[in-house]
């Protein structure tokens, strides 16, 4: 997945850290897009032909479905510019038809990039887990997706996306949920003499310019806030908010000029 | 032996072991009767939809609490 993570355990059993850092390498090495044996690279590799995959990579790639379905298909992870640029020509509605018990089979022509929603799926895995094995409490946060349960309250700083030297834009509290963040200020390249990100529009194949330079989201689960940060980036000023209201979830936006735009049932939730 | 006797003894073998299978065979059919091909089917509730809201913070977080503060940021 590509980043750093913060696992924090309250009354957990001995070996219980090492069990979860553990579990987070053994996700990174299943869905990392980056490592050629893993499984979401397998899937990758034989587009169109079914491969077989652990619970956790059926769980993600359903999750990703659902994630798409909930969305109206703002969230899309078959989009990346790579495999735009490589003639990505599929709908992400194919992959249904290719999902079932046994093996997964993504279709041709289309690729799967977990990217965030792995990130937030691994947080909410390893907490349940953690509170499984007797812990009491639990956070995990892997890139700022993260998932906190019992034990709490636990706070949340929330990192000014032009510059997160500077002090936090908001700081939350909650007993249990999960949080992310999505932002086209970061993973940003020149090419052409633009510049790109990696937040693609799936209406227009393009990297998204929509007026909103970062979502913070606030739900019951990690991979969720993760899905409806980028639908909420997607959908811009005047609908972001909206997106989360839709799904039972609250947050924080900041647009493109620095101002920052609070759901109105955030505030009990602000520390 | 006579070989009659011998055959004799075979065949009342192959009749205990085919009658074993058989037994067993008949516990595994009436234990585990084939699933039915057609038949009410339940559907999984979509995991997004089906997501619950955050839970809001029952007492206020002490300053001092350090070990239960985060970060979130795009990365």
């Amino acid at each position: 997945m590509g980043t750093w993570a913060h696992i924090v355990v309250v009354d957990g059993r001995r070996g219980a850290l090492d069990r979860a850092r553990r579990r987070i390498e053994q996700l990174e090495a299943r869905w990392s897009r980056f490592l050629p044996a893993s499984e979401v690279s397998r899937l990758n590799r034989h587009r169109g032909r079914p491969v077989v995959v652990s619970a956790d990579t059926a769980t993600l790639v359903t999750r990703a479905m659902a994630g798409h379905r909930g969305t109206g298909g703002r969230f899309d992870p078959m989009v990346l510019g790579t495999l735009i640029d490589s003639g990505y020509d599929r709908s992400f509605e194919l992959l249904d038809r290719h999902v079932g018990v046994g093996p997964v089979a993504l279709p041709r022509g289309a690729g799967f990039d977990p990217g965030g929603i792995g990130k937030g799926l691994a947080a909410d895995l390893v907490v349940a887990e953690l509170l499984a094995d007797g812990a009491t409490g639990a956070c995990v946060n892997v890139g700022g997706d993260l998932r906190a349960e019992g034990g709490g309250p636990w706070t949340v700083d929330v990192a000014d996306p032009f510059d997160d030297r500077r002090p936090p834009i908001a700081r939350l509290a909650f007993d249990a949920g999960g949080v992310a963040t999505s932002s086209r200020l970061r993973r940003t390249w020149w090419r052409d003499g633009a510049e790109r990100h990696h937040l693609v529009d799936p209406a227009s194949g393009r990297p998204a310019r929509t007026g909103v330079a970062a979502v913070t989201v606030l739900t019951g689960d990690a991979w969720r806030a993760e899905v409806l940060a980028k639908a909420a980036l997607l959908a811009g000023p005047d609908g972001a908010l909206d997106v989360l209201a839709d799904a039972r979830a609250t947050g924080l936006f900041v647009d493109d000029e620095g101002t920052c735009h609070r759901s109105p049932d955030l505030d009990p939730f602000l520390a | 032996m006579s070989g009659h006797a011998r055959r004799s003894r075979l065949v009342a073998l192959g009749l205990s072991v085919g009658g074993l299978v058989g037994l067993v065979g008949g516990m595994v059919a009436t234990e585990h009767p084939r699933a039915a091909t057609t038949g009410p089917t339940v559907a999984a509730p979509d995991p997004f939809t089906a997501g619950g809201p955050a839970t809001p913070p029952s007492t206020t977080p002490t300053p001092g609490s350090r070990f239960r503060q985060t970060i979130t940021s795009a990365s």
